[in-house]
């Protein structure tokens, strides 16, 4: 196989696992031939008549120098020497050293059917239709050129016998069939199992970036209500008396926050230097006690410097006092653990209506999407405290603290599934192998030498023994799984056994390893499909066990010479030998279950990444986009200073946009009515203003797209958010329509307002904005209805 | 009572500064009305001098528990006219006051001119239907409610959120009183279904005889 092109192409078709079975099986094929072939070589030269000789070992050396050459090939980097291995190479190598050995047995003396080159010539056919199984057509032509070129080159010899060699080549010919239909079905079975990877695959990835995308999202919005939220809040409210310039300053950093990528901050940053900056405050004093320095990775230490930092304002806001401690160590354990501690008038955490969102949302969503935690407590008259800790890498904050998903027991889910889908393809595989073997070979054989053996009925009662096995052993694999209970297992082994032993005892001297001697290459298969899945010396172990029982037997028939012996030990290497190396396969397909479940670990993570990288920076387009149109030219002017915080327009804008950031924040809140809960948080910013706002609603809450409550709210917040003095507004949902509208006292702001944002407004056929302004009196309505869908 | 006559109220309300409030209220009215007793209690609206009173201000939740509907029901069978006037201001319980009998329902938070317009109206047997009441019926997806037309809906609705007759009227370019006719026979098609009610009929009857619906309508 090509090796040195590590499945580039492979990679596009094939799943990892059938990556992994395709090479393990092309590399072992080309072990197990050069472990056949070698040894029956060596005895093909013990066997062979002394003038012989030469050619013989002339011809032995070169079939294990190409052995010795395919193994170097197999390796994954071919040594510097060698040119490399293509398969037009492959196969003229194969191809020649097929040829010489077939056409040149009679050279080296060989005459009989069942010779060293008949072993050779049956191991290369069947390896073939391993290390080719996904080239068919290849491997058949090479078994049909090996089987070829053996009989043509046994006619062709003085004394040839050949026509006995056809019985062999029609089983050989069978058994490399079989390869090729066992290794066809182990590998859909590891195909089934690459899609049932990919699928869990595809599942991760989507909920990985389904979470990405969500931390992204709470990230944004915790900047968004520490800077431009708050900014445009205090400017709306009127409550900025720090000064214009001070003022424009928190604009502009305002500006920059908003402008940094949301991708999780990358590098190590000094918590202790960024807290000596959020610790400085106009109003509250502030008492460190930060034991530095204290090294974070940038994003848990943003978080909390955020924090802080929200922490601080709340103290200046809420908690009636002018000072508050701020403490920040490493524990013993590693961890880092930040506190702000006010003795103010603190407030009941449980009363804080979901969406004012400074301390829920700014602090412990930010701090669990860093991987850390965060505690507010406080209770009314008792101060507050608000904590940090941060776990140190891979650790959990808590149990169930932080959110972060770890890829733990993933892999070994997967590879365990692999190992499952091949071992048991592989028990039928080789379960059929076995019956085909013993109904199509042996049947007829046992039937052809009926005469010959010393008693017939152990014949039979071995058959039949063989068959029962067959028959409980397909039915538990097909009914109960892969796996065999011990008592099944252990019993059938004894039973095989036994049927090795009564066939070998009434076959007559002489004959055995012959056809006549059928059970001698089927028992091992039934071995193999009892043991395969168990550590390969129990194989080893029963193979020794039936060869130990065949040879007792046949020795005790006949004198052996070492010519005799050589030969036997040509047909025992080529029958146990093979089994034995399909059974070392078993043992492979467990390693490439494991190796192709983390190979799709691998590319899993890799496409993760690029997915998540993707969303990441398409969420990031759209937020800026978004930010863009409203708040970045209102931040913007007030940094510069072409916007007056004191000019009643400018705060009325700023109230606008603040309620629509409130608005936003709400949408994440995941309350049942949530288009009445996102009008709320609106709502709750015209009445920091002073706006008397009677709301009523009519009908049952309906789930609506979140663009549609956007489209739905912001005209009607608008108006809202602009009124003078008092401001009726209305939710009605009935099953045809969605319609809120709010009617305030008229005043030129919020004619103003209305204007432009029924200008900019984006275009929503199917939700209708209607307004009428009278003398005294704005009213806007807008309307959803299902029905009428955008054309 | 003689037509333009001083109408007489008794207030049920466990809440003194409601009933205190509404007698102020109903002192500023052009037409007269006196509130002639109050109590916390429908005992007040049982005996004299409630117990004749033209028109029984009913505050559904005593002593802030359920929906007083017993009593309410009480009331009415009597053939008393009850304006239920309350803090509640939900679509099932404004439905379900009318379906009993109620001649209308209020919300306290729609203030004064509703109270004193609503009075009047419930008082001299014809309908009213203000703001809250509009929304509950336009909203109302009951599968026996009464088949409205998509005008009378739109009208319902308007009401419900500009709380504004001109208003109504202007946007949808029809005139005060056409709105007022609207809204209704919407109320005389609720008075003729459901739970079958002394008040209802003279409701209909009332209807019937200003010319607002035919006997064809029926």
């Amino acid at each position: 196989m090509d090796t040195d092109d590590p499945d580039r192409e492979d990679l596009e078709r094939a799943g990892p696992t059938e990556r992994g079975l395709d090479r393990t099986a092309g590399r072992y094929a080309v072990l197990v031939r050069a472990g056949v072939i070698i040894p029956c070589g060596l005895f093909g030269l013990v066997a062979a008549p002394r003038e012989h000789r030469a050619a013989a070992a002339a011809l032995v050396v070169l079939v294990i120098a190409w052995c010795a050459l395919r193994l170097l090939w197999t390796e994954r980097r071919t040594p510097a020497r060698l040119p490399r291995p293509t398969p037009a190479r492959l196969v003229a190598v194969d191809a020649a050293v097929l040829l010489a050995a077939g056409l040149g047995q009679g050279a080296a003396g060989v005459r009989f059917a069942g010779s060293w080159v008949q072993a050779l010539t049956g191991i290369t056919a069947v390896t073939y239709a391993y290390e080719w199984a996904a080239r068919p057509a290849l491997a058949l032509g090479m078994a049909a050129l090996s089987y070829g070129a053996y009989i043509a080159g046994l006619a062709a010899a003085p004394d040839g016998r050949w026509p006995d060699a056809v019985p062999l080549v029609l089983r050989g010919a069978a058994e490399t069939l079989i390869g090729l239909g066992c290794y066809a079905f182990v590998r859909r079975r590891a195909r089934a199992a690459d899609r049932v990877i990919a699928r869990g695959a595809a599942r991760r990835r989507s909920a990985a970036v389904d979470e990405a995308r969500r931390a992204g999202e709470r990230r944004h919005l915790a900047t968004l209500h520490d800077t431009a939220s708050t900014t445009l809040l205090m400017v709306a409210d009127g409550a900025w008396d720090g000064g214009r310039e001070p003022l424009r300053e928190r604009a502009r950093h305002d500006l920059e926050a908003l402008g940094t990528a949301p991708a999780p901050e990358s590098g190590r940053l000094d918590l202790a230097d960024l807290l000596a900056g959020a610790a400085e405050h106009r109003y509250i004093a502030i008492r460190p006690d930060v034991r530095g320095p204290l090294p974070l990775p940038a994003e848990p230490a943003l978080a909390i410097f955020h924090g802080v930092r929200e922490a601080v304002r709340n103290v200046e806001r809420h908690a009636g006092v002018a000072e508050a401690e701020l403490y920040a160590a490493r524990d013993e354990g590693g961890a880092v653990e930040v506190e702000v501690r006010d003795a103010g008038r603190g407030f009941d955490p449980d009363r804080v209506p979901a969406h004012r969102r400074g301390l829920a949302g700014s602090i412990e969503e930010r701090m669990a999407s860093a991987g850390g935690c965060a505690r507010v407590d406080s209770r009314p008259g008792g101060g507050t405290v608000v904590r940090w800790r941060w776990p140190g890498p891979g650790r959990t904050a808590e149990p169930g603290g932080g959110p972060r998903v770890t890829g733990g027991g993933r892999p070994a889910r997967s590879a365990d599934r692999v190992r499952q889908g091949l071992l048991g393809g592989f028990r039928i595989a080789v379960l059929a192998v076995a019956v085909i073997v013993q109904f199509a070979f042996c049947l007829g054989e046992l039937y052809s030498a009926r005469a010959t053996y010393t008693a017939l009925w152990p014949q039979i009662a071995a058959f039949g023994l063989l068959t029962l096995v067959a028959a409980a052993g397909g039915l538990l694999a097909w009914t109960r799984g892969p796996s065999l209970a011990p008592a099944v297992r252990w019993t059938c082994v004894g039973l095989v056994l036994l049927a090795s032993l009564a066939a070998t005892v009434s076959v007559p001297g002489g004959a055995h390893l012959s056809p006549a001697h059928w059970s001698f290459g089927l028992v091992g298969w039934y071995g193999l499909f009892l043991l395969f899945d168990l550590p390969p010396v129990y194989f080893a172990a029963f193979l020794g066990a039936h060869l130990v029982l065949n040879f007792a037997g046949l020795a005790a028939g006949q004198a052996l010479g070492s010519a005799v012996l050589a030969s036997m030990g040509i047909v025992a290497v080529q029958v146990c030998g093979f089994q034995l190396a399909v059974g070392m396969i078993a043992v492979l397909l467990r390693r490439v279950a494991g190796s192709a479940a983390r190979a799709a670990e691998r590319d899993e993570r890799l496409r993760i990444r690029a997915a998540v990288d993707e969303s990441t920076h398409r969420d990031h387009q759209r937020r800026r986009l978004a930010l863009a149109r409203t708040t970045v030219p209102l931040l913007t002017g007030l940094a510069d200073g072409s916007l007056d915080p004191s000019d009643p327009g400018v705060r009325s804008r700023c109230a606008l946009e603040a309620a629509r950031l409130r608005r936003l924040f709400a949408e994440y809140d995941g309350v049942d009515d949530q288009l009445v809960h996102e009008l709320h948080a609106t709502i709750d910013v015209a009445e920091r203003n002073g706006v008397g706002v009677r709301l009523a609603v009519r009908g049952r809450a309906t789930d609506l797209p979140r663009d549609v409550r956007r489209a739905l709210i912001e005209p009607v917040a608008a108006v809202i958010v602009a009124a003078g003095s008092a401001v009726r507004a209305t939710v009605v949902r009935t099953p045809g329509e969605v319609r809120l509208s709010a009617v305030a006292d008229n005043n030129d702001q919020a004619m103003e307002l209305w204007r432009t944002l029924r200008a900019s407004h984006p275009t929503w056929s199917h939700i209708k904005i209607a307004g009428m302004a009278t003398e005294h009196r704005l009213w806007v309505e807008t309307i959803w209805r299902p029905g009428e869908r955008s054309p | 009572m003689a037509p333009g006559g001083t109408i007489t109220v008794v207030v049920i309300d466990d809440h003194p500064a409601v009933v205190a409030g509404a007698e102020q209220w109903y002192g500023t009215s052009e037409r007269p009305i006196e509130v002639v007793a109050a109590g916390a209690t429908t005992g007040a609206a049982w005996t004299p001098p409630g117990d004749t009173a033209d028109v029984v201000v009913f505050d559904l939740q005593l002593n802030g528990g359920l929906p007083a509907y017993g009593e309410l029901r009480r009331l009415v069978d009597a053939g008393r006219r009850v304006v239920v006037y309350t803090m509640r201001d939900d679509e099932r319980t404004a439905l379900t006051c009318l379906d009993i009998g109620a001649s209308t329902f209020l919300t306290k938070a729609e203030g004064r001119d509703h109270l004193l317009a609503a009075t009047v109206a419930v008082a001299e047997d014809r309908s009213y239907t203000p703001p809250a009441l509009a929304g509950a019926i336009g909203a109302n997806t009951a599968p026996d409610r009464p088949r409205l037309s998509d005008r009378e809906q739109e009208v319902l609705i308007e009401w419900f959120q500009c709380e504004s007759k001109r208003l109504v009227a202007e946007r949808l370019g029809i005139t005060e009183r056409t709105v007022n006719t609207y809204l209704d026979r919407v109320r005389i098609k609720y008075a003729n279904a459901g739970r079958e009610a002394g008040t209802k009929a003279t409701l209909v009857a009332r209807a019937l005889q200003d010319g607002l619906i035919q006997i064809d309508d029926l």
